[in-house]
């Protein structure tokens, strides 16, 4: 073989290892090793399995709100300036855990800043739910649900909590509380959408149709006096050594979720105000049953205190106009801000954690260098090769 | 014989709705509308109406509306007062027929709507509280229809 062929085949065969060492394995694929943290562990269920978990949680869900009318009519009458308390379970809580419990929650709603409200909140701590029915699915898989307050009782919302096998056991012995868990913390933080109604107040209908059309899901923090640090799950998902966010987290947001966490104030507004138009019903579901595993895809990176750091931002009285605006959201909101929601989400948003690498269609730096040496190589060989070739 | 001391019964029990105080628990908006309702009951008495034939005190959110029913004479005079907490500065009073028909409104906007009214026929009314600006909801508010001597 002539040794200009050889260049040639040679040449392009170099070029392609080049590519491939600087490509291979593709950015953002997870090792085939490596399972994943975020994900579920479990092999990906069947289609059966999914129906089944699925009505499961319909179950959960349903329950819950049997637990939570039940345990309405025996809500003791809530202090002037508290929340009532009510204990389910084993007849055997001792009186220690009791009071315990009742000291963390009267700091759990100073610690809100709240005082005497107009809407009163009842928590009923539900220990145990009772002897599963055979064939029914457990109740012990439930979260947190709310009982808010509508046009049959304006001035009551009740929260109902079921804590965890190891937090019920904390709970009911007497050890003294351990340093790294504050009762009071995960208290205030499990009023949820209730401490909003108690400091804010029943929302305008317009927001209050938005915000059930999504769940709640901007409301379920009553973060309003912690610092403005940004949400502390979120430090889950970014590398602290490369300061990188976890793609496969990443990856299971939504569209406008992940423009809005790229800097796009468009899709900032389209992940705030979704929801906000469209259905005009005039009452909205009363019982809240939001999902255990919120954090995995939400509509809004850090949403579930979004509002609460509205509030902090624009103050209590600007705050409480828009709450109770009868405007349309988006305007009522803007109003609040001082300036478009996008705009503002946007800034909040890239407060919470490092930024986004540039969405879209964009090279980055080192491809581009590398396309551009290899097709100077190109070039050269080609000029290199022509200027040889001499006709004589 | 009958009907008036069936009359001096029900005019009884309107007024220890109207005499009895908040209940323990009422709250801070409660109480104001329960006071504001006992003050303004007294001073139409002053003014020489008689006692309440009707009294409410309840809690409605920003632009809901609730209605009352109450029977009326024809040919007396009476007087729909509304009072409201101190996060409401609107509250609009509308006084109708059973049928539905408006005789009687005060939108002005106050937080004390007073209407008079004189019906025509004697039968039963509809008398409705709307809340029109309040600014943390839900806002207490009360009304009391009281007929003149």
């Amino acid at each position: 073989m002539a040794r200009d062929v050889r260049l040639w085949l040679l040449a392009p065969l170099v070029a392609c290892a080049a590519v491939a060492l600087a490509y291979l394995p593709p950015r953002g694929v997870r090792d085939r090793g490596d399972r994943g943290w975020f994900g579920p562990r479990a092999p990906t269920p069947t289609a059966a399995r999914q129906r089944a978990q699925a009505l499961a949680g319909e179950w959960r869900a349903a329950q819950a709100a049997v637990r939570l009318a039940e345990s309405r009519g025996r809500l003791p009458v809530a202090p002037a300036e508290g929340p009532a308390l009510l204990f389910v379970g084993p007849d055997s809580v001792p009186v220690a855990p009791r009071r315990r419990v009742a000291a963390a929650l009267d700091s759990a709603w100073h610690q809100l800043g709240l005082g005497e409200t107009k809407i009163s909140v009842g928590v009923v701590l539900q220990f145990r739910p009772g002897a599963d029915r055979p064939g029914a699915p457990s109740e012990r898989g439930g979260g947190v649900a709310y009982l808010l307050p509508d046009s049959t009782d304006r001035t009551a919302c009740v929260v109902l909590l079921p804590p965890g096998l190891g937090l019920t056991r904390w709970l009911l012995s007497e050890r003294r509380p351990e340093d790294r868990f504050r009762l009071e913390d995960w208290l205030a933080a499990s009023l949820g959408p209730c401490a909003f109604y108690a400091a804010y107040g029943a929302p305008g209908k317009p927001v209050r149709r938005w915000l059930a059309q999504r769940g709640f899901d901007l409301a379920l923090a009553p973060a309003w006096r912690d610092p403005p640090q940004g949400s502390p799950y979120v430090g889950f998902f970014v590398n602290s050594m490369t300061r990188t966010w976890n793609w496969e987290w990443v990856y299971h947001q939504s569209f406008p979720a992940v423009a809005c966490l790229g800097g796009r104030a468009g899709g900032c507004r389209e992940a705030v105000l979704a929801g906000a138009g469209g259905d005009w019903r005039d009452s909205v579901p009363r019982v809240l049953v939001p999902s255990r595993v919120w954090w995995r895809q939400q509509r809004l990176i850090a949403g579930e205190r979004y509002l609460a750091d509205v509030a902090r931002a624009v103050g209590p009285e600007r705050f409480v106009r828009f709450w109770n605006s009868p405007l349309p959201v988006d305007t009522a909101l803007a109003a609040a801000l001082g300036e478009p929601v996008g705009e503002w989400t946007a800034r909040w948003q890239g407060s919470l954690g490092p930024p986004l690498p540039p969405l879209g269609a964009s090279a980055p730096l080192g491809s581009a260098l590398l396309a551009l040496l290899l097709a100077a190589g190109a070039l050269s060989g080609v000029a290199l090769s022509a200027a040889r070739r001499q006709v004589r | 014989m009958r009907l008036s001391v069936a009359w001096t019964l029900a005019l009884l029990a309107l007024l220890f709705g109207m005499a009895r105080p908040a209940p323990a628990q009422a709250r801070r908006w409660e109480r104001q509308a329960r006071e504001q309702l006992a003050h303004a009951v007294q001073g139409l008495r002053e003014k020489g109406f008689e006692r309440p034939r009707l009294t409410r005190v309840s809690a409605l959110d920003n632009e809901e509306s609730e209605a009352s029913a109450v029977t009326l004479n024809a040919g007396r005079g009476y007087a729909v007062v509304g009072v409201c907490d101190a996060d409401c500065s609107g509250l609009h009073l509308v006084v109708s027929t059973a049928a539905g028909s408006d005789i009687a409104a005060d939108r002005s906007g106050g937080g004390v709507p007073l209407v008079r009214i004189t019906p025509r026929e004697t039968g039963s009314y509809r008398v409705k509280a709307v809340m029109a600006a309040c600014r943390m909801s839900p806002c207490w508010y009360g009304v009391a229809v009281v007929e003149e001597r």
